[in-house]
């Protein structure tokens, strides 16, 4: 931890924070292929409501 | 044959040429004048920043692709608009100063319709030491351009092997990445560039002997100019704040929010906060984003007389069909946003991306006690300019092939925008913050709570982020250069 680091409580120390297994999701390839595909999707979706 | 002239060739720039000239095709004569040879992928900006890519990467010369288009292309820096003409003059023209070849000419190009699509001066020189004028000091680095971020990966690299040389009780190299001025801009590009840099530091097995900081003048974490929004994620819809947080935390860097950085010094950046207290921030290296401002563009009417300010607010962007009533936070409407970005005095003149002067912040504008200003204002780059360009080219090719239809309108107020922040590159290891948002102004009679549409306004990090954005950086090149079935790539 920096010298700059919150010591004791602050709101900081309590914020949210992936847990291994979300760290992990995020590199692991065929979950992160899935995720490919649907943020393609839905990308296309929210950037097509405004075209419409 | 109609004449239209386009200033600037970013992306709002070069993507109305591009329309317009295939929509038109030989009805119109497409110029554009721009004072750069080469065009610029920026999004990628921050890798050339960090090393990963090069210069030639995100840039080609513009020459060619519009020799091979049928677009003019005229090297120039625009100076002055006569939207009425003058007395050599019958039809309206602008003045610009040649900076290609030969250098320092005057040029002078008469037009039908003008899209002024300039993008923003870098004004360096409103923060002391930060620049002088639109030029980057010697204090800190910039990945506003190619050229910066080429000079900011080679500071980069020299404190990276410095590092390597630290012994384990050595004081930690500081850096220093955020916003150089209480009311900048593109908090954005800032903030991929710290999570690349931190990205890159662990790469380089040297992370644990640097302190990252962040500094803005965002109110929290993850306003990005925007408000602050609520995204859909991981089966929450939470704020950008705690999304943002939440990636700073993880990769343990420090942040300082509510900002405005006054003074920067060898290795010092002195600061304001809303609190009205003075701080100051020691870094090895920094890399602050100015604040932007319009280019110096004059306008003069037929006899002559400056009306500049009838054109240009005060900050230099134009002005265009926006409601630019001073009023308070309050009464803020997304309905003071403009539609159809056509200037308000002359119905063959528009603005667009970052040259149309936005009528007010989207974020709440915020005093520190001392009366200064520290908010960010409000981002229009990126795909928003291309969506806005589209629009614009719409509406002149109508107007040269005499259809009488209504202007085409493309507000941000009705606009969904796709932001994929990246937070590491790399193929296997590599990730980017995915961030939709529906509209990009809130609009709040519509969404009341939190002014946007909340299943189309999400967030994700992950590979699949980087994927995309690495896929962007080459459809995105690939369109620009105007090859094959390049239309069929959504702006």
């Amino acid at each position: 931890m920096s010298q700059q680091k919150p010591t004791g409580f602050d709101e900081r120390n309590f914020v949210p924070r992936p847990t291994r297994f979300t760290v992990f999701l995020r590199n692991f390839l065929p979950f992160q292929i899935v995720r490919f595909l649907i943020l393609n999707i839905k990308i296309l979706r929210t950037v097509g409501v405004g075209k419409k | 044959m109609k004449r239209v002239l386009i200033l600037g060739a970013g992306v709002s720039g070069h993507t109305a040429a591009s329309y317009i000239k295939k929509w038109a095709g030989r009805k119109a004569e497409v110029i554009v004048m721009t004072p750069n040879s080469k065009w610029n992928w920026i999004p990628s900006n921050i890798w050339v920043g960090v090393d990963m890519m090069t210069t030639d990467d995100v840039t080609f010369d513009l020459a060619p692709v519009y020799e091979k288009a049928g677009i003019t292309f005229v090297q120039a820096l625009a100076q002055e608009v006569f939207p009425e003409g003058s007395a050599d003059h019958e039809k309206p023209f602008v003045r610009g100063m040649r900076t290609g070849d030969p250098t320092g000419e005057m040029v002078e190009v008469e037009y039908d319709y003008l899209i002024n699509a300039t993008g923003p001066k870098l004004n360096f020189g409103a923060t002391e030491g930060l620049g002088n004028g639109s030029e980057l000091g010697s204090h800190t680095v910039s990945v506003c351009t190619a050229a910066h971020a080429e000079h900011a990966a080679k500071e980069l690299k020299t404190q990276i092997e410095k590092a390597k040389q630290m012994n384990a009780a050595d004081e930690k190299l500081r850096v220093l990445i955020g916003t150089g001025n209480a009311t900048c801009t593109c908090q954005g590009a800032a903030w991929e560039y710290i999570n690349n840099v931190d990205f890159v530091l662990r790469e380089a097995g040297v992370r644990d002997r640097f302190d990252l900081t962040w500094i803005s003048n965002e109110q929290v974490l993850g306003d990005f100019g925007m408000g602050t929004v609520a995204l859909k994620s991981s089966g929450h819809y939470v704020s950008s704040k705690t999304f943002a947080e939440s990636l700073f935390v993880e990769k343990d860097i420090n942040w300082i929010t509510q900002a405005g950085v006054n003074k920067i010094e060898e290795g010092v950046a002195h600061y304001e906060t809303l609190a009205g207290e003075f701080g100051q921030e020691k870094f090895d290296f920094a890399m602050l984003i100015p604040p932007f401002s319009g280019v110096p563009l004059k306008a003069y009417d037929k006899s002559g007389a400056d009306i500049s300010d009838d054109i240009f607010a005060k900050n230099g962007f134009m002005k265009v069909d926006a409601d630019y009533t001073q009023k308070s936070y309050e009464e803020w409407s997304s309905d003071d946003w403009p539609k159809t970005y056509q200037s308000p005095k002359y119905d063959n003149m528009w603005a667009i991306g970052i040259a149309f002067a936005p009528p007010h912040f989207i974020s709440k504008p915020m005093h520190s006690p001392n009366g200064t200003l520290i908010a960010p204002a409000p981002p229009r780059t990126g795909q928003p300019s291309g969506t806005m360009a589209h629009a614009v080219a719409k509406t002149v090719v109508d107007r040269i092939k005499g259809r009488k239809s209504p202007a085409h309108e493309a507000p941000m107020s009705r606009m969904g925008a796709a932001c994929v922040a990246s937070t590491g590159k790399s193929l296997l290891k590599g990730s980017a913050a995915t961030i939709c948002v529906y509209p990009v102004v809130p609009d709040f009679k519509e969404y009341p709570q939190t002014g946007r549409d909340e299943n189309l306004t999400f967030g994700e990090i992950g590979l699949a982020g980087h994927w995309l954005k690495h896929l962007l950086h080459y459809l995105f090149i690939y369109k620009a250069k105007m090859k094959a079935f390049w239309s069929f790539i959504p702006d």
